[in-house]
């Protein structure tokens, strides 16, 4: 499966990880493991990409973080905010319009 | 992305006015994330190397990781976002506000002093108090304001331009505050007055401490310097 160019995936990252984190708190590693795992490896971005994404998210208060020393390793542990919670949501919402709108495009017969 | 690639991308995500909070972090995360992949490549049978580069093609290049922190607004520190605000009226301001709150702190411990206390005190003690007062808010605090200003350029690898700039202001400020302090000396009281004047007429007072303050920030400059002749040298 090639990698998708940035552009196609712009917004779809935000959606993923709040989708991910609402589900229970979690590092940086676990992160891009459950994204593979989610997507059955359909979304591949280079790894690094997750951490510009998830502190654009903080930044904006949609998730928290907090360090949390585990086998004597130091992890930045991410989690939903409630304002996150809600932009879920709202970003599902539209996911799903967007979504149904190509399904039903694509399952339309040819009008030709 | 070995240590020495992210040490090179922190600093150009410095550069380019990513927070240094968020370069550092970032920074750290990719090291921890990578160290995490190698372990689990290797759990799987894979030898050092091959791990490694696993790892590295997973984590994907330095300039994707890069482009994806730049591209994020929200990761700007404010020292890029308004250099005019950070390096021109954060220090002025630091320097009335800590002037002005030591000044208050001066009079209100005098103040509070039981006359038994204050009359424990010769002149000449007093004298030294007071000219320990009038140092700290002319020279200790200008500069204690302008190696701030240097801190935090040097930490977020700033142009010395606008660091430059705000450290003349705030001396230009500094050496406009006049001070006088008379000691109490037998029934007559102390007094302590402070004003401005502008232009300031303490050139020696306003010329050291400009001299002191971007004598500093020709640090600044010469580390830019030398970093750019360790990429050319490097390249």
């Amino acid at each position: 499966m090639p990698r998708q160019g940035a552009s196609l995936m712009s917004g779809i990252p935000e959606l993923l990880l709040l989708r991910l984190l609402a589900r229970q708190e979690m590092y940086g590693y676990e992160i891009a493991r459950a994204l593979r795992v989610a997507t059955g490896d359909a979304i591949q971005l280079g790894e690094s990409v997750l951490y510009p994404a998830l502190h654009a998210l903080e930044e904006r208060r949609f998730v928290a973080s907090r360090r949390r020393l585990v086998d004597g390793r130091t992890r930045v542990y991410y989690r939903v905010t409630a304002s996150g919670q809600r932009r879920l949501e709202r970003l599902t919402a539209d996911w799903r319009r967007i979504a149904g709108a190509v399904e039903s495009t694509l399952q339309e017969p040819d009008h030709g | 992305m070995d240590d020495r690639t992210l040490a090179t991308a922190a600093v150009r995500l410095l550069r380019d006015g990513v927070a240094p909070r968020h370069v550092r972090r970032c920074i750290e995360e990719l090291r921890a994330h990578r160290a995490d992949l190698c372990t689990q490549l290797r759990a799987q049978g894979l030898d050092a190397d091959a791990a490694a580069a696993e790892a590295d093609a997973r984590l994907g290049t330095v300039d994707a990781f890069c482009d994806a922190m730049r591209a994020r607004p929200e990761l700007r520190g404010w020292a890029a976002r308004a250099p005019w605000l950070v390096f021109g009226i954060a220090p002025l301001l630091a320097f009335a506000l800590l002037g002005t709150g030591l000044l208050v702190l001066f009079g209100t411990t005098v103040d509070a002093l039981s006359p038994a206390t204050k009359a424990t005190f010769d002149a000449s003690q007093w004298r030294i108090v007071g000219a320990l007062l009038v140092g700290a808010v002319k020279w200790a605090l200008p500069l204690g304001v302008c190696a701030a200003l240097i801190a935090i350029a040097w930490r977020g690898r700033r142009r010395p331009w606008w660091p430059a700039a705000g450290a003349l202001l705030t001396v230009a400020f500094a050496a406009a505050v006049t001070m006088r302090f008379i000691a109490p000396e037998g029934t007559a009281q102390g007094q302590l007055t402070v004003g401005l004047g502008f232009p300031p007429r303490d050139v020696l007072r306003l010329v050291v401490l400009a001299a002191v303050a971007l004598a500093g920030v020709a640090l600044l400059g010469a580390r830019e310097r030398a970093e750019r002749l360790g990429v050319r040298a490097d390249a």
